[in-house]
């Protein structure tokens, strides 16, 4: 900006001092420009002379209101939108509520039945579940006729053998706990499958079952026979068989020193029978019955139906998933869990059921009036043990109160 | 008076009164009881004011349809004591003025100050005949009441400032600092009697207008948008016109000097050196050339009685 003399702004200041100063009406008409004519000549004339009206015109015209005038601009992506935004953020906190909501009541209900359960049996939550495997498949026609196990039998191994005509309830196999299955050289499990377990189920199965599991099984199935429950196993003629070394140890678990006696409609220590006839029953170490007598108890699994219908469990609270074996090249759709009780339905009317909390797998041909189920499973639901339906593709809504023993399709 | 002259003069007449009887009606007056008369005598007055008592009734509509009427009711009711205008005033301008007041003192005890001293002002504090003579007699609505009172406000504030400037002593302006301190007159320095002739010939060819602008930038160092803002105008629209009344100031001012006989080269040095930026220049120099510890030195030799050889 072009600098004034000093000089020049001296003169400037000392010129012709005016008269009388405007009425305040006619300052105030000037600031807000409705002045007009010879009135506003003769106010800015002045306003150049006076220091004072300049003074009092400038703190007399208001600040200017600041005014941010936005442009509105159409958004580039439509569905990226803040409406949409908003929505789907609204929605996207319902299904994390929902979610949340539903995955503890379902936790609640089941630590609630693990609880219930519990009490009756002693679970292992260090024990790596398995499903039963080919290798476990024995030769289901020996042990279908071997001999009952009696005390006076001087044998190395027990032998589950077939239900008797009574069968046994479910509620005991439900408290099966979770146990690894490897194989050793000194004691062996086989698990024996008559055709009845899926093909891809059984072509897949894990290795097979040690000792130890089938040491904790016969514990376990000892306390079963004492609280007088035999466990239902299933119509697939599956047998186990354990093979142990330590002879004394077996008679004497045999004899019953280590186990208490079985009552009448249970089986005997040295026994297990499926509820269904198919499966046969397995041998089992008499040594695991002192290991698994201090396991401690195990919490109910989680259970997660992966892409591609690959069912999943975890023992951890879902920190860490295992696939069932088997389940790969089985396509479920839907798979429902009380429990221990794990029911899992897919294609071309497969169901298969485990109690065990998918130790051991069962398939379920359900059939209503002589009609096989054969389309596409879409949902299972259970809400007990006993009660539950399965939904195909097709419409058909199938029903059990009796865990599958019997059906009625809709 | 031709026959034609009396009937357009009847006819404005009657237009006039249809004038005043609308804006009766728009005013607002009924709720504040004043009557028509009233309204009539409050724009009569208006008129006497700013328009010659032999003015056409044409100029009379100008004004008085270019007046804030409504404001000017309200005004006048307030002036006239009646409370529900004195509510609707306070509702309206209460705060305002508290506003107004902040924004001009910048300081809230100051402001609060100046607002309720011009409340009381409003009110007619002072009595004048017996009568209370209240502020808002004088408001005649040429603008609107709000900006008024902040012109009331902003002379009040003025004034103040100018008496608080006039009466500070020596003392509160060694303690407040020169801010405060009574302008001094700046000394009469001879100055070349032919710049001065060719100065005042240069600022007197201005216009008002553009002596505003040169005076509100250079000798109240207003800002380029306030200056704007006071004529209506874009902020560059004064940039501009100040850059080019300097240059042209410097310019008619050296042709007057060359005029006079001083040569271009004498004309820019009278133009541009001043004798007092001369004495500004000595008195530093002096104060340099006085050692800063020498002082200081003999004062406290001279404070603890000590001499020294």
């Amino acid at each position: 900006m072009e600098a004034l003399p000093k000089i020049v702004r001296q003169r400037l200041r000392s010129g012709a001092k005016p008269g009388g100063h405007p009425q305040p009406d006619l300052l105030t008409a000037f600031a807000e420009q409705t002045l007009t004519g010879r009135e506003r000549t003769r106010v800015v004339e002045h306003l150049s002379r006076c220091e004072d009206c300049r003074e009092v015109v400038f703190l007399a015209i208001p600040q200017p209101e600041t005014v941010q005038i936005v442009e509105k601009v159409p958004s580039p992506a439509g569905w990226l939108s803040w409406p949409a935004l908003r929505w789907g953020a609204a929605v996207a906190c319902m299904a994390v509520v929902g979610t949340a909501v539903t995955l503890f009541h379902h936790d609640h209900a089941r630590q609630a039945l693990s609880q219930s359960s519990g009490s009756e049996q002693p679970q292992d939550p260090a024990a790596a579940p398995a499903v039963a495997t080919s290798s476990d498949r024995v030769r289901d026609k020996e042990l279908r006729q071997s001999p009952p196990a009696s005390e006076d039998r001087q044998s190395d191994e027990f032998v589950a053998k077939a239900a008797p005509p009574e069968r046994p309830s479910r509620n005991a196999m439900t408290a099966t706990p979770r146990i690894p299955m490897q194989f050793s050289r000194s004691r062996q499990i086989n698990g024996s499958e008559t055709g009845a377990l899926s093909e891809g189920l059984a072509a897949s199965a894990p290795a097979a079952p040690s000792a130890n599991l089938m040491k904790k099984t016969a514990n376990l199935q000892d306390q079963v026979a004492a609280s007088g429950n035999s466990p239902k196993v299933s119509d697939a003629n599956e047998t186990a068989e354990v093979q142990a070394a330590a002879q004394d140890i077996a008679r004497a678990a045999v004899a019953g020193k280590d186990s208490p006696v079985p009552s009448d409609r249970a089986l005997t220590s040295a026994q297990v029978s499926p509820s269904r006839s198919d499966l046969n029953g397995a041998r089992y170490s008499s040594s695991a019955k002192k290991e698994l007598a201090h396991a401690p108890a195990a919490s109910s699994p989680r259970w997660m139906l992966a892409p591609g219908g690959i069912l999943q469990r975890s023992f951890d609270g879902g920190k860490s998933w295992e696939t069932i074996a088997g389940t790969d090249k089985t396509s479920f759709q839907a798979f429902s869990a009380v429990g221990s009780e794990v029911w899992a339905g897919g294609a071309d009317g497969l169901l298969y059921h485990s109690s065990d909390a998918g130790l051991n797998w069962i398939r379920i041909r359900p059939q209503a009036s002589g009609q096989p189920l054969t389309a596409a499973i879409r949902g299972v639901q259970f809400s007990d043990t006993q009660n539950g339906k399965v939904t195909t593709v097709n419409g058909e809504t199938w029903t059990t109160s009796d865990a599958g023993k019997s059906w009625r399709r809709r | 008076m031709t026959d034609h002259d009396v009937q357009f003069v009847g006819e404005a007449s009657t237009g006039l009164e249809s004038l005043v009887a609308e804006l009766y009606l728009k005013s607002g007056c009924q709720e504040f009881g004043l009557g028509r008369e009233h309204f009539a005598a409050i724009l009569e007055n208006v008129r006497g004011k700013y328009l010659p008592a032999d003015a056409q009734p044409v100029a009379i509509q100008e004004l008085y349809a270019s007046l804030r009427i409504e404001d000017l009711a309200l005004a006048r009711a307030c002036a006239a004591g009646n409370e529900i205008a004195w509510e609707r005033f306070l509702l309206r301008y209460r705060e305002k003025l508290y506003d107004i007041a902040g924004y001009i003192t910048k300081e809230s005890s100051s402001a609060r100050e100046l607002a309720d001293t011009l409340y009381a002002d409003l009110y007619g504090m002072s009595a004048r005949d017996g009568q209370r003579v209240s502020k808002l007699a004088s408001y005649t609505g040429r603008g609107s009441l709000e900006g008024w009172l902040r012109t009331v406000m902003a002379q009040e504030h003025v004034n103040r400032y100018r008496k608080q400037r006039r009466l500070v002593s020596l003392d509160e302006e060694s303690d407040e600092g020169v801010q405060y301190a009574a302008v001094e007159p700046e000394p009469p320095i001879a100055v070349e009697p032919r710049l001065e002739a060719a100065i005042d010939e240069a600022l007197v060819a201005l216009s008002s207008e553009d002596r505003f602008v040169l005076a509100s930038y250079y000798l109240d160092d207003r800002t380029l948008a306030e200056i704007a803002r006071t004529l209506s105008v874009h902020e560059s629209t004064i940039s501009r016109k100040v850059d080019k009344l300097a240059k042209s100031l410097r310019k008619h001012i050296l042709a007057a000097l060359g005029r006079s006989g001083m040569s271009r080269r004498q004309a820019q040095e009278a133009l541009d050196v001043d004798v007092r930026d001369l004495e500004l220049n000595i008195r530093s120099r002096l104060a340099q050339e006085t050692a800063v510890g020498t002082f200081p030195e003999k004062k406290a030799n001279a404070g603890s009685g000590e001499t020294s050889d």
